[in-house]
């Protein structure tokens, strides 16, 4: 059968609506011919159903039986039969409006998730000098891509010419302009202004962020939702139940003396009710509208499933460093400072290797050094060791001296502490600041009163108990080996009541971020390896993320509930209805739309934005 | 072996449902996620021959959703 155009069906639909009313109207105050007026009815009846006609019988043809198109056909035969023409016609029409209905919303679902994704079908490489206009999915790495002022960045890349300003409003949902110039990274589905960059790609368009954030958000999660489950179920069991009762009604009407007639006509009227549309429909669409919704906003959640359980979290452990902290460490000074350059180069020796941050920091302080000779040994959450056949230097924490037989001590300071030994002794201690990131007070100050909120850190005593009086939590921990920490995260998951929301950088977190009922982690400063492991990305690294993404959840759950209870509520009543004589097809037929209709439009509530 | 597939013409959820529960019997799928509102499908093949379950699976698709189309 040809596709009609979404137009043409709408058009038809409400052409064929005010015919029906005419004639409803003209047939009430002019006396016709009844075979007249059946075949008035008729003709309508085939211009609006014919394709529910055709379907039923092909469906029927292939053995499915319990295809709604097939029990709307027998409801309506039945209702000619019984020379209820205006019936008939109307749970074709209304059918028709709202089968059409359906169609919109789930294209407007659809397409809610593309509109600020949008890449290119064609972007502009620089091959062996020529300019050529190719499919970004041809493109391979290392290839060189030419974007202009208003176009967005289709592929992952570092600039290699140019400079301009770069918007991530497609990623982060909030247009903040920065400059970026040859050298950096950028990502695809940044909006370029003011300039025209040459970018060499580091990936193909696949693997590409934009492209990787469509897949996620679209994901085929092999776990449903709880929700979802239930109306798999649930769909399963209506239709086949509600016949069940279709013909208990008819039996039970002819037993109490109720007219054939009567009797039957309830028991048609059930078969209109059978469809389980209404609920089957709206939650997949609260769902996808509440993950688009959110996607537009800068936070990505990776599925259905993970929605239900955000809304329902009320623990939240989060890492400090680079989470609860900027991450961005600074060297603040160097104990005993007499030996600051001994003690600075020899760190920058041993961290040479190392790409964490503190390390990072360190070698910020540019001190010359030659690796020459030298063998490196890292140890996550301890340190470093380099040494050659003279010579062992150390750098690392407390715990790494001691378990090295270096003596060193404690100290009063609330900052991060890099102890660096020589041959076993202490030449110094290099001390590296850290700060709260803006939102992490008031963040916290929030959280803490929705549930429990906890961190998890592997840095010193005095550091991790400064911050977390900072900001106001009372459960922390120390001191945590990597493993130690999913550990913890673990005694917290083992509570029955407690759903558990991991908010972590991705250094060090993974293991933590897959145990949690939700990992949450940082979009642009987490690590890729984060980004895999988390169910929750925030795009923005902004915390106060935290709480919109839970609100966003929230009311994508409730609005689910609600469709849930409106749907089957109304349908149970008019099927008690119907089975006492009290409800006619109409009502049935508008019962079933009209609650897919409040369902749907419901459901639609989930795109809005939020706003706070 | 998992792969990832699309599909289009499948606009009603109802309709989706009997789908993935078709699909599931074919021979030579393990398993079967469909997700209508992203038009993708993961499915999970036990045999060898993914040719040949390719086309039983649009068979058994098509049973249901005689529009049905998968796109390679």
């Amino acid at each position: 059968m040809k596709k009609l155009s979404f137009k043409h069906r709408t058009i038809k639909a409400i052409i064929c609506l005010c015919v029906f009313i005419f004639l409803l109207i003209f047939f009430r105050f002019y006396k016709i011919n009844k075979w007249l007026k059946f075949s008035m009815y008729f003709a309508l009846y085939l211009i609006i159903g014919y394709r529910v006609l055709i379907k039923a019988v092909k469906n029927l043809i292939r053995g499915q039986v319990l295809d709604e198109n097939f029990l709307m056909t027998i409801a309506s035969i039945g209702a000619f039969c019984l020379s209820d023409f205006s019936e008939a016609v109307a749970v074709l029409i209304f059918y028709e409006i709202g089968e059409i209905f359906q169609s919109y919303a789930v294209n407007k679902t659809r397409k809610s998730i593309f509109d600020l994704m949008q890449t290119p079908d064609t972007v502009f490489v620089e091959r062996n000098g020529e300019l050529l206009e190719v499919d970004p999915y041809e493109i391979e790495e290392g290839e060189t891509l030419i974007v202009r002022s208003g176009e967005k960045v289709a592929i992952d890349g570092i600039i290699v010419e140019g400079n301009a300003f770069a918007d991530a409003k497609a990623l982060t949902g909030e247009s903040v302009p920065y400059k970026v110039s040859v050298g950096e990274k950028i990502l695809s589905g940044i909006l370029v202004s003011g300039g025209i960059l040459k970018i060499k790609t580091t990936k193909s368009f696949e693997n590409s962020t934009v492209n990787q954030i469509c897949e996620m958000v679209q994901d085929v999660s092999d776990k449903k939702s709880k929700a979802e489950q239930f109306i798999t179920r649930f769909s399963k069991f209506y239709t086949p139940i509600v016949l069940i009762l279709a013909f208990i009604t008819l039996i039970i009407a002819v037993l109490f003396k109720v007219s054939f007639q009567n009797a039957l006509f309830r028991s048609l009227t059930f078969l209109v009710i059978s469809c389980p549309c209404a609920l089957v429909i709206s939650v997949p669409i609260s769902f996808f509208g509440g993950i688009a919704s959110a996607s537009r906003q800068g936070i990505l959640i990776k599925g259905s499933v993970f929605v239900e359980k955000m809304a329902k979290v009320n623990n939240y452990v989060f890492d400090k460093t680079g989470t609860l902290t900027k991450g961005e460490f600074k060297v603040l000074g160097v104990y005993p400072s007499e030996n600051t350059d001994k003690v600075l180069s020899l760190a920058t020796l041993c961290e040479s290797v190392s790409v964490h941050p503190i390390a990072s920091s360190i070698k910020k302080e540019k001190y010359q050094i030659d690796t020459k000779g030298y063998l490196f040994e890292e140890y996550s959450g301890k340190g470093v060791k380099c040494y050659n056949s003279t010579r062992e230097v150390l750098c690392g924490n407390i715990a790494f001296m001691l378990e090295n037989g270096v003596e060193c001590k404690e100290t009063e300071s609330v900052n991060t502490l890099v102890f660096v030994a020589e041959n076993k002794k202490l030449i110094g201690i290099i001390e590296i600041g850290d700060e709260l990131k803006r939102e992490s007070v008031t963040t916290v100050k929030t959280l803490n009163k929705k549930g429990k909120v906890s961190i998890l850190s592997g840095d010193r005593k005095k550091v991790v108990e400064y911050y977390s009086k900072l900001l106001g939590v009372n459960n922390y921990k120390y001191e945590l080996l990597p493993e130690e920490k999913a550990k913890e995260l673990d005694i917290l998951l083992g509570n029955k009541d407690s759903v558990v929301a991991y908010v972590g950088d991705g250094i060090n977190d993974t293991v933590s971020l897959a145990k949690a009922d939700v990992g949450i982690s940082m979009g642009i400063s987490g690590a890729d390896v984060a980004l895999e492991y988390s169910d929750i990305v925030l795009m923005r690294d902004d915390l106060k993320d935290i709480v919109k993404a839970q609100k966003i959840c929230k009311k994508t759950v409730n609005i689910v509930k609600q469709n849930v209870v409106i749907s089957l509520g109304i349908k149970f009543l008019v099927m008690l209805l119907s089975a006492f004589g009290f409800a006619n097809m109409w009502l049935a037929v508008f019962a079933d739309v009209g609650v897919a209709f409040i369902a749907i439009l419901n459901a639609m509530r989930t795109f809005k934005k939020i706003n706070k | 072996m998992r792969k990832m597939y699309r599909f289009d013409n499948v606009d009603c959820a109802h309709c989706a449902q009997k789908v993935q529960e078709a699909i599931k019997k074919v021979d030579g799928v393990r398993d079967c996620v469909l997700n209508f509102l992203a038009q993708k499908m993961v499915l999970e093949f036990d045999l060898a021959d993914k040719e040949k379950v390719v086309a039983e699976i649009i068979k058994a698709a098509r049973k249901v959703v005689p529009d049905f189309e998968l796109l390679i």
